[in-house]
């Protein structure tokens, strides 16, 4: 960890403003984007959000640094999602399909059209994934982590995630029925 | 290697091992997949669900991550609160074990009285009551034999049983 690093965990501890703005502006949209693919809703993902970077902030007296504040994060995340998940399934909730659209392109309203229907049926497939499946998918494709970092924030090994991952798009190939493979 | 290690292999990124190399070259099937897995993994980074935080959550989290540093934490409150619980138990328990007995309790020897002194203390070298009502009870009991089985044995003939 860089002395920068370790200053900046400090303010954390001491509550700094400047700091905690900082907490923010780095993590809340990518962790936004990750918890809105995992609970499929993007006010339970708000909430999540600030759980999640107030949990890091309670646990940074035990935080030594042996992942990086990424992977740290996301793992709190993740486990606020699968708890999130599995809590819902025992309420029985279903929540509806409500994923924000995606970047602004400049294609004309037909292409647009097709385009969006694609990614429907994308993120579709993703959020019918098993849990494990669907945070490795979205972690590597979405939010770019290398598999270490995945590794890290799901807490099993290297070579596990991995195989999970080429699983999950072999799943995904299935359940798209291979219109995509253009 | 097997087909699924393989392609796991070569969709991880990075310097191909050459062994993995060496199974696509010979593998159609898996260069096939390979390739339709590729092109997914195209499609599905272009397909990230746009979140940005609405207006006024960093506010909201910057004053909740100060108000809840300020605030002491929930667990030392708990801590506190069982050791106060567990103090005053304990007090109470010596109170109650070195209250002295109600006293005076009558000579006449009330006994409910003395059970409520047992009950403060079960071995009751104050309870000055009970010994003297058993001093006045032990009086009471006749030393000497009755009189009525002492003239009965009087009259008894010994010669006959000796006979």
């Amino acid at each position: 960890m860089t002395a920068e690093n370790q200053r900046w965990l400090q303010d954390l501890k001491d509550g700094r403003e400047e700091a905690l703005k900082r907490l923010f502006s780095e993590f809340s949209a990518p962790l936004g984007r990750y918890l809105t693919g995992m609970v499929k809703h993007a006010a339970v993902a708000e909430d999540l959000v600030q759980e999640a970077l107030l949990k890091f902030l309670s646990s940074l007296d035990t935080f030594r640094g042996e992942a990086s504040v990424k992977s740290y994060l996301y793992r709190i995340a993740t486990n606020l999602a699968l708890n999130h998940l599995a809590s819902a399934a025992h309420r029985r909730e279903t929540f509806p399909e409500e994923l924000p659209e995606g970047g602004t392109g400049g294609p004309s309203p037909q292409e647009s059209a097709a385009r969006e229907e694609t990614t429907r049926e994308i993120r579709s497939a993703v959020a019918s994934l098993p849990p494990r499946q669907r945070a490795v998918v979205i972690l590597r494709t979405w939010q770019e982590l290398t598999f270490r970092e995945i590794a890290q924030a799901l807490e099993m090994a290297e070579g596990t995630a991995k195989a999970t991952y080429f699983y999950a798009l072999r799943n995904l190939r299935t359940s798209l029925g291979g219109i995509h493979e253009s | 290697m097997n087909h699924e290690e393989v392609l796991a292999a070569a969709l991880a990124g990075g310097p191909m091992p050459l062994t993995v190399k060496e199974h696509l070259d010979a593998c159609a099937d898996c260069r096939s997949e390979l390739e339709a897995l590729r092109s997914l993994e195209e499609r599905l980074s272009g397909s990230a669900p746009e979140w940005t935080p609405p207006a006024g959550m960093e506010r909201r989290f910057v004053e909740t991550a100060r108000t809840r540093r300020r605030r002491p934490p929930r667990v030392r409150w708990e801590a506190a609160a069982a050791a106060a619980l567990v103090l005053a138990f304990c007090m109470a328990l010596l109170a109650l074990r070195h209250t002295p007995a109600p006293a005076p309790i009558s000579p006449a020897g009330n006994h409910a009285a003395y059970e409520t002194a047992l009950l403060y203390d079960p071995w009751p070298e104050t309870a000055g009551g009970l010994m003297e009502s058993a001093d006045e009870m032990a009086t009471e009991i006749p030393e000497a034999p009755p009189t009525e089985v002492e003239d009965y044995l009087g009259y008894v003939d010994w010669g006959e049983w000796n006979g």
